[in-house]
């Protein structure tokens, strides 16, 4: 038996990017020798100015940065921009790059010091997203000097068909002033007609703007059907509505597809990676989730590693009984293991994929002073990570909009002490940023906010075609080929003591979020909720 | 119009024949300078988008566009000033009021368009941070700009042509307000680029823009400066304008500084070579030359006492139509096949600079060297009906304005 469930799409015209809301890129990494954090505010409009700031963790002789667009590679750039020491500070840079194209670039910062140089590639998504109207200010201020031009227009008009037109010293009559008045009112036909004619003009530029430069989201709708008792989700990009944008994808920690649902008051969580069925069609069997609305978030990379994310929403039905069973054993807790994936692998018709992981209400964090036992330190928010695992933030206080900050995090066995933290999917960890609204969203790591296939775009060019052909029909699994897995390797050396890691962010807006936090330890994919209310910046 | 034309291009001609030795004052010569930073500034930062890419506001491009509006605005500011509380009598009278001032016509035009010019500044900025840099020629800011540009140009031109009339002297002045009127054409060709391509020749499109303004411009200076070959010197200063800065710009080396790079330049990129208006001039000269002298020889063959035969009031549209007739006819015959030369290997040299005009970020192929929109826009009667349509309107207001400023004296 096959039944559609629920259709729903979603076209809402976010400000959204590789993320939605929040278009900085940050990244946290080494530069050859030498570690660095890197930001990269990418402009509102294009062509613009993205603004760039290095800080190097030692001191170093010269940085200096250069814009690559996808399609003209490097030896298509102009020669690298020396980043300028800011002023008052030992190790802090800052440079500015015009980004000409929308599409992707990336940013390669090199860094030159006594150890040698070192390269950095920070992927940047080039497109438009501003919709701001002109400033209160700036609208009276050219409304005066239009209002100048037109009454002077109309003066002169009158001297060209009045006075002018005299002999010198000869005066007026009264033909010659009643003429200069009629030319008067001609004129300020003329320079109405004029006007409105720019008016209109500057109507179609800006809907040119809109319809054609102006970033939207690819659509998608998303539905979910019963399928051998399974629930499977299916998510379907509209082709014919994406104007030529929907192009292949390249595999992202060797998934095409990181799926998030996020259930409307957040109160569930699922990480997944659906199978591409088709060009346009993804599909995913979903684990018990309680039923209800979800918000569907989808990360995509494509091979011209220009990365976004795909939103949409659906409405999830309860899973069957005997399905709850087999997904979650006896335990009430959402247990997400090799073990349980294998286990599902063999008697489920539509298996999930090894590292796909849920997180079912286990409520809001709480204080540390109610959970003193774990940490002395006030200021913490402890989560219940499932299975007696303790996730704890470390800094949760006073957090300010855009301001640059690393959120960190430690994982700890029901032992109380420090776990050993595993990859998950070549990362030491994952975080999901949400808004409570939804218009932030942010799926970030310890090395930083952007994707890492574009980054590997960026590094070695495209990928093999095979490889995007083997991930498409699914083969593809999180450790294999994956032409990223050196740089994960070299990510995951560098980063984190044993339970604790860290995630460069900056809020980008105020307001209440909640973000969800995941780590691997001991075969097992736990998740950590945490809530906070950013304040604005203050002026 | 109390006088006829046919009586006017006697008068031109008249008081060409009695030329005098009369001084031409430096402001003159300041203005036509002073307007000449437009075209040559607006040429130099079309090479430097087209070869650098990054720049602000202050580079050298920039300055010299700001000195084609600043230095005729603070020059005919500076004689409003001395107009209104200092002047003789006499400079008093050959001025027109405004809003309390006095001063020549050709300086309010003038401040009118520097004012418009300041104008597009504001805007302009707030166009790149709403929609982003623009990076082409025609946007609603930079209209105003080259309204205002225009302005300052025709401030220029009558303050010239003005001169030019009071003074009652002969080549000198009328050579200096051809020159104007070709810095006009110039200014004009710069907004025009975009459309004049020599890839873009064959299609209709491009006769219906290069229809509108040259031909008033041409016969403008054909009418109204008390010199031979009014249009034929201004098509040839844009001319020479236009091929200086092919020649020139190229010696001075340039890297693009902006991503991405498909063209790789090492030097400033110099403009596309200029339409051979020159030919069409030259025709409109003698035509005018011819109209003259037999308007001349039908007035010595009047009795003394009797008045000069009235030109009937449908002269200039005839006139209008034939130079209509000419200009679209000669460009169609001299662009048509130049173009494909321009397009050849022939013309791959330092002179005629072939593609050498495409910027850093084109994406060099074949395509630089064949013809575009010959499929899309051909040429059809239709097309070039609506060019005739275009070079006669184009023309008549060139006779009436020409008229207007042969007799302007304020």
């Amino acid at each position: 038996m096959r039944s559609c469930l629920a259709v729903l799409l979603l076209g809402c015209c976010l400000e959204a990017a590789a993320h939605i809301g929040s278009p900085n890129v940050f990244l946290e990494d080494n530069a050859g020798p030498y570690p660095v954090r890197v930001v990269v505010r990418p402009p509102q409009v294009v062509p613009g100015l993205a603004e760039i700031t290095v800080r190097a963790h030692e001191p170093v002789r010269r940085v200096s940065v250069l814009p690559v667009f996808w399609k003209a590679g490097r030896e298509g750039s102009p020669p690298p921009d020396e980043a300028r020491l800011v002023r008052g500070e030992t190790n802090l840079y800052s440079a500015q790059l015009w980004l000409m194209k929308p599409g992707a670039y990336s940013v390669d910062v090199t860094i030159e010091g006594a150890r040698g140089h070192g390269t950095l590639v920070v992927p940047v998504n080039s497109m438009a997203t501003n919709t701001r109207p002109m400033s209160r200010g700036h609208a009276i201020l050219l409304s005066a000097l239009a209002t100048v031009l037109f009454l002077g227009g109309l003066k002169i008009a009158g001297a060209i068909f009045g006075e002018s037109r005299l002999e010198p010293g000869v005066f007026a009559t009264r033909k010659d002033r009643w003429r200069g008045r009629a030319a008067m009112m001609l004129a300020a036909v003329v320079l109405s007609l004029m006007l409105f004619g720019g008016w209109k003009w500057w109507e179609f530029e800006d809907r040119n703007y809109r319809n054609n430069a102006l970033y939207k989201p690819l659509p998608v709708s998303a539905r979910v059907r019963t399928d051998h008792d399974q629930l499977i989700l299916t998510i379907e990009v509209d082709a014919a509505e994406s104007r030529g944008r929907w192009t292949p994808l390249i595999p992202d920690h060797g998934k095409l597809m990181h799926l998030f649902l996020v259930r409307e008051g957040s109160s569930a969580f699922a990480h997944l990676h659906p199978v591409q069925r088709s060009g346009e069609e993804f599909e995913v069997p979903l684990p018990p989730l309680p039923a209800g609305l979800y918000h569907l978030y989808a990360d995509v990379t494509h091979e011209d590693g220009f990365s976004e994310t795909l939103i949409a929403s659906a409405e999830i039905p309860t899973a069957s009984l005997a399905m709850k069973r087999l997904w979650l054993g006896n335990s009430e807790e959402a247990i997400c293991s090799v073990a349980v994936a294998q286990m599902l692998a063999t008697n489920l018709f539509f298996p999930p994929d090894s590292d796909d992981s849920w997180q079912m209400d286990n409520g809001p964090s709480v204080s540390s002073p109610q959970r003193n036992r774990l940490s002395q330190v006030a200021g913490q928010q402890i989560a219940d990570a499932n299975g007696g695992y303790q996730m704890i933030w470390e800094n949760p206080e006073s957090m300010v909009s855009n301001l640059d900050s690393s959120l960190r995090f430690k994982l700890l066995m029901p032992d109380g002490q420090p776990a050993p933290i595993e990859p998950y999917m070549g990362m030491l960890g994952h975080a999901v940023v949400r808004r409570q609204d939804g218009a932030v969203f942010a799926h970030i790591h310890p090395v930083g906010t952007f994707s890492m296939a574009a980054q590997v775009f960026f590094v070695n060019g495209k990928p093999p075609k095979h490889a995007a052909l083997q991930a498409q029909s699914g083969f593809l699994t999180a450790e294999q080929s994956s032409p990223g897995q050196e740089h994960h390797a070299s990510h995951t050396n560098r980063l984190g003591a044993v339970g604790e890691i860290s995630f460069p962010y900056a809020f980008p807006e105020p307001g209440s979020y909640r973000f969800w936090v995941q780590m691997k330890s001991q075969g097992r994919i736990l998740t950590g909720v945490f809530d906070t209310t950013v304040s604005a910046t203050k002026r | 119009m109390n006088a006829t034309s046919g009586g006017l291009l006697a008068l031109s001609q008249t008081q060409t024949a009695s030329a005098q030795s009369e001084q031409i004052s430096r402001s003159v010569y300041l203005a036509v300078a002073g307007l000449a930073c437009l075209p040559i500034g607006l040429l130099w930062d079309i090479s430097h988008h087209s070869s650098i890419g990054r720049d602000t506001f202050w580079t050298p491009a920039h300055i010299l566009i700001q000195l084609g509006g600043i230095v005729p605005a603070l020059l005919f500011g500076s004689i409003a000033l001395k107009t209104t509380f200092r002047s003789a009598q006499k400079e008093r009278d050959a001025s027109v009021s405004f809003w309390g001032f006095r001063g020549p016509l050709g300086v309010w035009v003038t401040v009118w368009g520097a004012l418009a010019m300041m104008t597009s500044a504001p805007f302009d900025d707030w166009w790149h941070n709403r929609y982003g840099l623009d990076v082409k020629i025609v946007s609603p800011p930079h209209a105003v700009l080259g309204l205002g540009m225009f302005a300052v140009g025709m401030g220029v031109l009558l303050f010239v042509f003005s001169s030019q009339n009071r003074a009652n002297s002969g080549n000198r002045h009328g050579l200096l307000c051809a020159l104007a009127v070709g810095v006009m054409v110039a200014l004009w060709a710069d907004f025009g680029t975009e459309f004049t391509w020599p890839n873009l020749q064959h299609a209709s499109y491009f006769y219906s823009v290069v229809s509108t303004p040259f031909p008033l411009l041409l016969v403008l200076a054909a009418r109204a400066s008390r010199v031979r070959a009014g249009a034929t010197i201004a098509a040839a200063t844009y001319m020479l304008i236009y091929t200086g800065m092919i020649l020139v710009l190229p010696l001075f080396p340039a890297q693009p500084k902006l991503a991405p790079v498909y063209h790789p330049v090492d030097h400033m990129v110099p403009p596309a070579f200029p339409l051979l208006l020159i030919v069409p001039a030259v025709a409109i000269d003698v035509i005018n030359w011819f109209l003259t002298r037999s308007t001349n020889l039908a007035n010595q063959q009047t009795a003394p006492n009797t008045p000069a035969p009235t030109a009937r009031w449908w002269r200039d549209w005839l006139l209008a139509l034939l130079f209509a007739a000419v200009f679209l006819s000669l460009m169609f015959a001299v662009q048509w096949p130049f173009s494909a030369f321009l397009l050849s290997d022939a013309a791959d040299n330092r002179f005629f600079a072939r593609s050498g005009h495409w910027p850093y970020f084109a994406q060099p192929g074949e395509w630089m060297n064949r013809f575009f929109d010959f499929d899309k826009d051909p040429i059809t009667p239709i097309g070039m009906a609506l060019a005739f349509l275009r070079a006669f309107i184009s023309a008549r207001v060139g006779l009436l304005l020409g008229t207007y400023l042969l007799r302007f004296k304020r």
